[in-house]
């Protein structure tokens, strides 16, 4: 018989109506009773993977990785364009874990971690309710070269001035107002009035700094629920208007001014669908990017423009801004020091601000489908695709290669034309941008070793690798089995930190500890004891919880 | 206190009377000031933010916010009408004495003899109805779509319209806020959490019986091992929720209505049952290459379709909805954007029930209208922007401005049959000239993939009735004036106003024939296409024949709308 309950990790309760699925002689799936329960009778012995999800609920292992900047996240760009990311919400994350049924096995315990939550108020000068505010919600995620900000929320306020993250996994978290912003709304006709309140907003980080390093730091725990309310004055804000040339008309079209680096477009923008007239409203002083961007479906081609600009004390008018068609990028890739070249790649860029001009290749065999058992042959492989990443849209793009699977292969250089962007943010213009040469090698290197904790194996703590400088692209971990033993493999040669966790640490607690730092060359295994720290929030039933964990 | 200054030659002076400054004692300047409160407790409201603009020019805005005491005072030079609007957190923006939904208000008429200055705002706060979505469990369903509906009177029918979709946080909470007092009804839809885990899970003996199909087929004939068996929870009741009405209705029939009184909030909760689902697979019959296209699954509730699921048409033409509870419902596949020769999109009405269902899409392709706008009547020039307007079915509106040399075009139009109406405040349509020159109905029968050239001629025969709405011998601000045909099958010959601040109103753009006239004191919910209605509203009021080019002023006596006794349905 295979059955177990599943917990709340802060309040030991069990948790109803969660989803329990199995695979392994058998599959199948139970839903826990309301005491958090779950048992399926008559299964064959052997070993099953479990997973274990249910809305409002993390898993620990996910929450582990999620605390440091983990490869570049497309979730984090920012601007919600509404559907495609609330979809993509609806199913909660999954708890992985192993049991073994044989006769006498004890039921299995597993934990789930409750979600946290930030709400709060937003009030002008006045004490007023600001409505229709964008209110961001930051994860501080720790990197070797100190705190990262990734958004990871974007809440609109409410005729109360309220607004809400309900569900975050616990983390530290900023807040940032960041002021009107809207999605483009077509209009007819040469006039247009908007209803305007000539009011905007400075972005403002909760309670009242101008940048993420000055705002408070929310921590919290699993189910905690914390408040930040801002009082915020607005100021005057002006227009923008003008014309966009080489308009398609009738074209899907998005028009969003963006401030310097901003992912968030501010102020509310209006774009004449068949003369290219466009209007920006409520835009406070400052330095922006306007960028605007046209789709058209026969033929499928993207246009698109971008403006720096600079609103003073008056509005700005009768712009002219002329939208070019994107460029096409081919890709080669270069295998050496064995790696394999009949190997999956997915190839990305990653635009600063609009999901819609994501630019992916994915170059290799079909992957295997999913959960198919082993000695399961592959079904036939996907045609070959051409090697080109096309229609690529002037912007600000961030690239990630991925080999996939478990070759340990990895990437050790990506140049588009003589520019590196293997890691940080490069621009791509209207013109040509070159070739996109991906090299990988087979010569990647290993880690493994035991962590110890008080001087005894530590089974179940958690190991970061972090690679020194960069942009925390690439942070492996791993998780000490029964044996205290961890491995990570697949690692580009390089410079590393390594540290060893009991529990999951805060950003402070992360950079405050070296932990140790290490050299690895090409095809290196190196073997490293560890020694674990503690980390703060560690629940005190952790240890007998470890125990009693699916033996 | 009127405007009490004697008009000067405006031109240079205008700048300066605007800041408010009377220079050498020749003021010529009129006020525009009062007081906004809230329409129910009369108390003032300080920080509403008040805007005075003239009714021909929008933009040209005057802006204030009120102090404590809700006062607001607009300097203005130019005689004539304004449109004096307010906005506040909590109350919706809105115009003075402006009813609901609806953008009728009344203008401030501003000229001499006519006091302007003691001008009361009352402002209605919204209502707001917010809730949870959650399952049979209780457990929120986060994400769910929540739509709400109102029953009230439009263009004089009574309709149940759609007010307003949104979608509930991650824990099932919903808001609507801004909302004007009546009846509304709510529906609820969501997929459940576990919905896309089960399916696949679902999947999983069936792809391992393929692949070891495919093992035997190439090794000629291993060992047959079963396939793993596939164990359900024993109390699965389904992967989807179907479309729920408040309280717990499966129907638009048992939905009950939720009563909202201005500045109210209801508080309402709507349970999703789980239900078995079905997939829905389509195939285009598109010809030719097909571009990039999406399909979208409307659930179709009331009169209204509410998005539901979407899926994106695959290069072999084909689209599958996986997970649909039983109900109605209608697809829309379409290229995705932009004019061209490729655009296509197809609709068909879908009712699913309790198994799979395979639809093939006829094709249809995008259709088209052009041709001139000819003037004729009095023949000056239209002084503003001309529109033509093709108006489906389905409430759907397709819209072009008419280009400086007559010509106008409408592209991507689902074939259909469509009105047409055009013009602006002068003119209005008159008829589609046909191939020998001959008068055509304003209705159009486009087919897929057609070309239309018609041209349109727009009259300006039109006349016009203008006059004061009174009680004893007392102008009527914000009464409704109802200009109804004595001929109903007339449908656009139907005129309303509504009274300015001097109890003024103007009937415009009127063909000529045979009218009932009558002012109400309320006509925010008189359905008066209703026969029923139409026929109590005839009695009351006064016979007026029109000629072409007339330009009548008649005086009305308002009839309260309550004595008239019109409650329809």
């Amino acid at each position: 018989m295979l059955s177990g309950t599943v917990l709340n990790s802060a309040t030991n309760a069990g948790i109803a109506h969660a989803l329990v699925s199995y695979a392994g002689a058998q599959t199948g799936y139970r839903f826990t009773d309301l005491s958090g329960g779950f048992r399926v009778e008559d299964i064959p012995c052997g070993s099953y993977s479990l997973n274990v999800s249910k809305p409002g609920f993390v898993s620990q292992q996910d929450l582990s990785r999620q605390q440091y900047s983990g490869a570049f996240d497309p979730a984090g760009l920012g601007p919600s364009d509404g559907e495609a990311d609330e979809q993509s919400n609806v199913r909660p994350p999954s708890t992985f874990t192993v049991a073994d049924v044989k006769p006498g096995s004890l039921p299995a315990r597993i934990q789930l971690v409750p979600v946290a939550s930030i709400a709060g108020t937003v009030l002008d000068e006045n004490a007023e309710p600001l409505m229709g505010a964008a209110v961001q919600g930051i994860a501080v995620k720790a990197s070797l070269d100190g705190a990262d900000y990734v958004p990871v929320r974007t809440g609109r306020t409410d005729d109360r001035g309220a607004y809400a993250f309900a569900d975050l996994p616990p983390g530290d978290y900023v807040v940032r107002l960041a002021g009107e912003a809207s999605s483009t709304r077509y209009f007819i006709g040469s006039r247009l009035n908007p209803g305007n309140d000539h009011r905007g907003l400075q972005p403002v980080y909760y309670p009242s700094g101008d940048s993420p390093a000055s705002a408070s730091v929310l921590r919290l725990g699993p189910g905690d629920r914390a408040n930040a309310d801002f009082r915020q004055a607005c100021e005057q804000a002006f227009d923008i208007d003008g014309r966009l040339a080489g308009f398609v008309p009738g074209a899907w079209t998005q028009i969003q001014l963006y401030r310097g680096a901003d992912r968030l477009p501010v102020g509310a923008a209006f774009v004449n669908v068949s003369s290219g007239q466009f209007r920006v409203t409520d835009v406070p002083h400052g330095s922006y990017t306007l960028r605007a961007v046209q789709y058209q479906a026969d033929p499928a081609k993207w246009l698109a423009a971008e403006a720096q600009m600079m609103v003073a004390s008056e509005p700005i008018r009768n712009l002219t801004i002329p939208l070019s068609g994107g460029t096409d990028i081919p890709v080669s890739v270069s295998y050496e020091a064995g790696a394999q070249t009949d190997g999956m790649l997915h190839v990305m860029l990653h635009p600063q601000h609009m999901r819609s001009s994501v630019r992916q290749l994915l170059i290799g065999e079909a992957a295997r489908p999913r959960r198919l058992p082993e000695g399961i042959p592959d079904p036939a492989p996907a045609p070959a695709q051409p090697m080109t990443l096309t229609n690529v849209i002037p912007d600000k793009y961030r690239l990630t290669v991925q080999p996939l699977g478990d070759s340990g292969d990895y990437v050790s250089s990506a140049k588009l034309g003589d520019l590196d962007v293997l890691r940080g943010e490069f621009s791509i213009g209207g013109n040509e941008a070159g070739e996109l040469r991906v090299t990988i090698r087979g010569d990647s290197a290993s880690v493994e070793g035991r962590v110890s904790f008080d001087g005894h194996p530590a089974p179940g703590t958690n190991v970061y690798l972090m690679p020194a400088g960069g942009d925390g692209g690439g942070l492996k971990t791993d998780s000490c089995d029964d044996e205290g033993l961890y491995r990570i493999s697949g690692i580009a040669p390089g410079d590393y930190r390594i540290q060893a966790w009991k529990g999951s640490p805060s950003v402070a607690e992360m950079l405050s500890k070296p932990g140790e730092t290490l050299t690895l060359l090409p095809g290196e295994r190196r073997t490293i004891a560890l020694e674990a720290a503690s980390a703060s929030n560690q629940s005190d039933e952790d240890e007998g919880e470890e125990e009693g964990l699916l033996r | 206190m009127t405007g009490a200054y004697a008009r000067g030659a405006a031109g240079l002076l205008l700048a300066l009377a605007v800041a408010g400054v009377s220079p050498l004692g020749a003021a010529s300047s009129y006020l525009v000031s009062g007081v906004v409160v809230d329409s129910r407790s009369h108390a003032p409201l300080g920080n509403a933010r008040v805007s005075l603009a003239p009714t021909t020019a929008r933009d040209r805005k005057l802006e204030q916010v009120t102090g404590q005491d809700g006062r607001f005072s607009f300097p203005v030079i130019e005689p004539g009408k304004y449109s004096l609007a307010m906005a506040k957190p909590g109350y919706a923006p809105q115009s003075y004495k402006q009813a609901g939904f609806e953008a009728v208000s009344s203008a401030i008429v501003v000229r001499d003899g006519q006091d302007t200055a003691h001008l009361v705002f009352e402002a209605s706060r919204g209502s707001v109805i917010s809730g949870l979505v959650k399952d049979e469990d209780s457990e929120p369903v986060g994400h769910a779509l929540v739509a709400i509906f109102q029953s009230a009177v439009a263009g004089g029918e009574r309709r149940i319209v759609a007010r307003g979709q949104t979608r509930a946080n991650a824990v099932g909470e919903f808001r609507f806020f801004n909302l004007p007092r009546g009846n509304y009804y709510l529906c609820a839809m969501g997929h459940p959490w576990f919905a896309d885990s089960l399916m696949e899970m679902e999947e999983i003996p069936r792809a391992v019986a393929r692949a070891r199909a495919a093992v035997r087929a190439g090794s000629g004939g291993e060992t047959d091992q079963p396939a793993p068996k596939f164990s359900p929870d024993p109390g699965f009741r389904g992967t989807a929720f179907p479309t729920t009405f408040y309280p717990d209705a499966r129907s638009v029939e048992q939905a009950a209505p939720i009563r909202l009184e201005t500045g109210g909030e209801a508080q309402v909760s709507v349970a999703l049952p789980l239900t078995r689902a079905v997939s829905v697979r389509g195939t285009l019959g598109v010809p030719g290459e097909i571009g990039d296209g999406r399909a979208t699954l409307y659930n179709k509730v009331y009169e209204g379709y509410v998005p539901f699921l979407t899926a994106w048409v695959q290069k072999d033409r084909t689209f599958q909805f996986k997970n649909v509870p039983p109900g109605s419902y209608e697809i829309v596949a379409s290229s995705q954007a932009a004019s061209g020769a490729t655009s296509w999109s197809v609709r068909e009405e879908v009712e699913v029930g309790a198994s799979d269902l395979e639809v093939t899409l006829r094709p249809q392709q995008m259709g088209s209208l052009s041709g001139r706008v000819l003037l004729e009547g009095e023949g000056a020039a239209p002084t503003g922007s001309l529109f033509v307007s093709l108006h489906d079915e389905n409430n759907g509106l397709s819209q072009a401005e008419v280009r400086p040399d007559a010509s106008f075009s409408l592209s991507r139009l689902p074939a259909g049959r469509y009105e047409v109406t055009a013009g602006n405040t002068d003119y209005i349509a008159a008829s589609f000239i046909g191939p020998a020159g001959e008068r055509l109905p304003l209705t159009l029968t486009i087919s897929s993939g057609e070309t239309v050239r018609r041209d349109l001629t727009l009259t300006r025969a039109v006349s016009v009735i203008e006059g004061t709405v009174e009680k004893d011998g007392t102008p009527q601000i914000g009464a409704f004036v109802l200009l109804m045909p004595k001929d109903s099958s007339r449908q656009w010959a139907y005129r309303v106003d509504q009274t300015d601040s001097d109890g003024s109103y103007r009937l415009a753009t009127i063909p000529s024939g045979d009218y009932f006239l009558i002012a109400l004191s309320d006509g925010n919910d008189v359905a008066y296409r209703d026969p029923k209605v139409a026929s109590k509203l005839s009695k009351a009021a006064k016979l007026v024949h029109l000629d072409p080019g007339d330009r009548l002023n008649l005086p009305v006596d308002v009839v309260s709308t309550a004595d008239l006794n019109l409650s329809s349905p």
